[in-house]
């Protein structure tokens, strides 16, 4: 199940994960639960979050990958 | 934590806190005895077999909108497993407040159960609904 970063407001009467009435929090809502939580008025999705980890954004630390490779965790030759 | 009075009891039901509308929880997981027994045994071998968990609720009645019944009348026609959270006070969860949680659905819903003069509640029994089974976190 795919889960997209998104910012809402608690618009409800009621806490809503934790959040009280009136407060804004971002969170990964699943996408059945989002649109339940919308439809009764819980929450309102005030706007999408863009994925912090951009391809190339990032590097594993140095060595990490051999180290795992001799230890055969996972990586198929061929 | 030492022997406590159930006073804050947190329960939520898709998201929504609706602590404030129960007045009784009850958690239950159990995993089924299967007898494996055979002949020229002394005493009976039993294995655990496929696990089971249920989560049941009493709750006060409100129909009002976004309130119980507008709610649990919907997850009870709905086949979409929805999260059902209890924790046992109102802190923080931790080893010592730990939250139990299920994906749940509704099989049975009653929107008035009670006599003449009594509070209008209602038992909400929530049912299994996903391999994860009931799951326990403390942080």
């Amino acid at each position: 199940m795919m889960c997209l970063l998104g910012k809402y407001e608690v618009t409800g009467p009621r806490i809503y994960r934790g959040h009280h009435p009136g407060e804004i929090f971002e969170a990964r809502i699943g996408p059945n639960a989002e649109a339940r939580a919308i439809a009764r008025g819980s929450i309102t999705l005030l706007e999408r979050v863009p994925n912090d980890l951009r391809p190339n954004s990032y590097q594993l630390p140095a060595g990490w990958l051999t180290t795992a490779a001799k230890k055969g965790s996972g990586i198929a030759n061929g | 934590m030492a022997k406590f009075v159930l006073k804050t009891a947190v329960v939520t039901v898709d998201g929504d806190d609706i602590s404030d509308h129960v007045s009784e929880v009850t958690i239950e997981t159990e995993r089924e005895e299967v007898d494996v027994t055979s002949f020229g045994a002394a005493n009976r071998e039993i294995l655990a077999g496929l696990g089971d968990a249920t989560i049941t609720l009493t709750v006060f009645q409100d129909f009002a909108s976004n309130e119980i019944d507008q709610n649990m009348f919907q997850h009870s026609i709905e086949n979409d497993p929805f999260e059902v959270t209890v924790k046992p006070t109102n802190a923080v969860v931790s080893a010592t407040n730990p939250e139990y949680s299920m994906q749940a659905l509704l099989f049975s819903y009653s929107p008035i159960a009670g006599a003449v003069g009594e509070a209008s509640t209602t038992e909400l029994v929530f049912r299994n609904a996903a391999q994860a089974g009931l799951v326990k976190a403390y942080t």
